[in-house]
């Protein structure tokens, strides 16, 4: 067939909008994903990485050189933004096209693939799970699922709830004795409820464009974590053994009035704050204190984010009384798990065994992480980040638990719980109500999974 | 030229293929899935056929009823808006006046931006801590608390509408602008000669010439706004509290927060079932204008 030059004009123009269409419409891959899938046809010896965009990534981002040349394996990270990213996953799971090699994922998320069959242990034998050193990683037991308890998890980041709080304000000697004749006792981290409340009031100065303490309202998990942790003071949980929920009831109550006490002492702003709205008034220096996770206290570090470089601390949430051996608090696992389809799972397992190393934690860790390992927690990294005592402090005197690990948790923790607490922030319904609402909504979902 | 009506079939077949493919075959998916159980967090418990269930749990449901009430809010205060912000844009880029065209080009521009850009600056001009109106406003010795525009739930709806308005206004000032220009200068002409003054000639002659082109532009309007999600979900995520989660909020949480696909299909039937009634009803009203006239 002979083509007339206008008509391959034609037709290469085409192909052209058609390919430009296509690669429109492929979503929001970052270029690496491009080369990860080009290279996979043309080279066996590359692991793809699917990653949610984060300083944690970040972090072991930086480590692939190092990889690649121990190794001679190629590896590829393809990050999305965290809203697309557990979408993507399980529709590419679903989909039966997981043609990457690990995701980096919260441990909430494991039960569900591991339920379904889409990842497969790290490892079974025992030589080269000794290889991994996990004792090393406080909590590794959550990270073993099914049946017959194999690891599918590997934790890269262990990240603790907290408040962080302004050294340079609580040191000063003019604030320290003005809280000293306000409130009758020493301006210091705050060890119960009722100081944090006090402390959060002391330096509330609209004026001053200062507020107490930093919050989030946003109806997520964030506004969770907030009733979330004051439930626990109080007693209550999110569900028993039996699955039966335990938040309907005073503790709940009283945990919904203590979170919206505080938000008096928080910018109004704070009532629609997500992660990036709260972490930016507290680093640009526009409050006291503010009830954030360590990833904060890590950005709080980088003189490109932060204005108080230098000047922040960080402590536990406090329980009601100084006792908090028996209080629970969530801690939040970042790791890594393999997928079944993996056709590299031998090099899947070197670069977990590199990449989750103490020497590679520690070389990773000042990128934007904070290592899982506790002797990378406790090593050389200790003095220069000051806020991993404290880290590892909350890790070991609360009773520590991992979001819940059941498929349906991040539903319960993300969308339920969370609805009722703003729902009440903003007097759309009576603490009562809006708890009620909630473990109706619990029950009806938990009843439908055949709980 | 093809007298056979086996081969005009073949002319028509490719269109009747796009739309099946493109639209048929999606909406019969999303139908059908509607009756099914799919809770794509637990693949392990299968599809599973219940029938009308989803629908009875839809009508029981007072939160999908609270958002389509809201969204139904957002669609009337939003597209009224627009028609009158939008006509009166048109209305003065038709009369003589300078710059016609850097302006016709200046007001496209947020028709331009991508909604999530525009999620972002309206939220970035409206939080508290950075919004330039509470100076502004203190100049102009106006009480009001700027706080309240995104942390307020009566005030967070209004400023979802207008910016939405701020947005989609320059696309009904473009339509109006080509109806409006489409009227012959003589019936303005005869109007001037009649002594008609120019809001009775506004109220009388132009207003009723392009009234079908008005209510096909807020037609296709009401459409977008029903569907509106990414503004709304950048700018407040359907807070504070629930006083903006829309129906397509809703839709959205139902299917990538619960990953309850077969009740998410159902909330996007039953919300294309209540917008093609209201649709028809509007394009019905319209041609019996038409044939009126």
């Amino acid at each position: 067939m002979v083509f007339s030059k206008k008509r391959s004009f034609t037709m290469l123009a085409a192909l052209l909008m058609v390919s430009l269409l296509l690669s429109a419409c492929s979503g929001s891959k970052t270029d690496s994903s491009t080369a990860a899938e080009t290279d996979k046809a043309s080279d066996s010896k590359t692991l793809t990485i699917m990653a949610e965009t984060s300083s944690h990534a970040d972090a072991f981002k930086s480590i692939i050189p190092d990889f690649e040349e121990k190794y001679g394996v190629k590896v590829n990270v393809v990050e999305m933004p965290y809203d697309q990213y557990q979408q993507h996953l399980k529709l590419k799971f679903i989909s039966d096209q997981a043609e990457f090699d690990l995701a980096y994922v919260p441990i909430g998320w494991v039960p569900e693939f591991q339920l379904a069959d889409y990842i497969t242990p790290i490892a079974t034998e025992q030589a080269k799970l000794d290889e991994l050193e996990l004792d090393d990683f406080p909590g590794i037991d959550n990270a073993y699922f099914g049946a017959d308890k194999q690891l599918y998890f590997l934790p890269y980041m262990n990240e603790t709830h907290g408040i962080l709080y302004r050294t340079d304000l609580f040191e000063d000697a003019a604030e320290k004795k003005a809280f000293q004749d306000k409130y009758g006792y020493e301006l210091q981290p705050p060890q119960t409820m009722q100081q944090y409340k006090d402390i959060a009031e002391f330096f509330t100065r609209p004026d001053e464009n200062l507020y107490g303490v930093t919050l989030m309202g946003e109806n997520s998990i964030l506004s969770g974590f907030g009733f979330y942790n004051r439930l626990f003071n109080y007693g209550g949980d999110l569900y028993d053994s039996n699955y039966k929920q335990q938040f309907n009831n005073e503790a709940g109550l009283n945990a919904l009035n203590d979170f919206k006490e505080l938000f008096q002492y928080a910018s109004p702003a704070a009532k629609q704050y997500g992660w990036s709205d709260a972490s930016s008034e507290f680093l640009q220096g526009r409050s006291a204190m503010a009830e954030m996770a360590t990833t904060v206290a890590q950005m709080a570090q980088d003189p490109n984010q932060s204005t108080i470089v230098g000047k922040v601390g960080f402590t536990a949430i406090p329980a009601n009384d100084a006792n908090t051996s028996d209080i629970k608090r969530f801690y939040l696992p970042y790791g890594f798990v393999m997928t079944k389809n993996s056709d590299n799972q031998e090099a899947a397992f070197q670069w977990l065994e590199f990449a989750t190393s103490q020497e590679m934690m520690e070389k990773a860790a000042p990128v934007g992480n904070i290592p899982a390992r506790t002797s990378a927690l406790t090593g050389k990294l200790a003095s220069e980040y000051s806020f991993y005592k404290p880290h590892a402090d909350i890790m070991n005197s609360f009773r520590l638990e991992t979001l819940p690990l059941i498929p349906e948790g991040s539903t319960i923790t993300g969308e339920i719980l969370p609805n009722a607490v703003v729902k009440y922030m903003f007097g759309e319904r009576s603490a009562e109500d809006a708890l009620k609402e909630a473990a109706t909504e619990f029950d009806e979902l938990m009843k439908s999974r055949g709980y | 030229m093809p007298s056979q009506p086996r081969e005009r079939l073949w002319f028509v077949l490719p269109g009747v293929l796009i739309i099946v493919l493109v639209l048929l075959i999606p909406i019969l998916a999303a139908l059908g899935l509607s009756f099914f159980s799919y809770p794509l967090q637990r693949p392990d418990l299968g599809i599973h056929f219940i029938g009308l269930d989803n629908f009875k749990r839809l009508l029981a449901d007072t939160t999908f009823m609270n958002s389509l009430w809201r969204s139904v809010q957002f669609t009337v205060g939003a597209v009224a808006s627009e028609m009158i912000v939008g006509t009166i844009l048109a209305l003065l880029l038709k009369s003589h006046v300078w710059g016609k065209s850097f302006f016709k080009v200046a007001f496209m521009v947020p028709m331009m931006m991508v909604p999530v850009v525009v999620g972002v600056a309206w939220r970035l001009f409206l939080l508290p801590d950075f919004t330039p109106l509470g100076p502004i406003f203190q100049f102009l010795h106006i009480p009001f608390d700027t706080s309240k525009l995104l942390t307020d739930p009566g005030w967070a709806m209004f400023s979802v509408i207008l910016a939405d308005v701020w947005q989609w206004s320059p696309f009904v000032m473009i339509m109006m602008l080509a109806n409006l220009q489409g009227i012959p200068d003589d019936v303005y002409e005869a109007a001037q000669m009649d002594g008609a003054s120019r809001w009775k000639t506004f109220w009388t002659m132009t207003l009723p010439l392009v009234a079908p082109a008005l209510l096909s532009v807020a037609v296709l309007r009401a459409m977008d706004a029903v569907r509106t999600f990414d503004l709304v979900y950048i700018l407040t995520s359907g807070g504070p509290g629930t006083a903006t989660e829309m129906v397509s909020v809703y839709n959205y949480k139902i299917a990538f927060s619960r990953y309850d696909m077969g009740y998410a299909s159902a909330v996007s039937t039953a919300v294309m079932i209540v917008l093609a009634v209201v649709i028809f009803g509007a394009l019905y009203m319209l041609s019996r204008g038409g044939k009126k006239r």
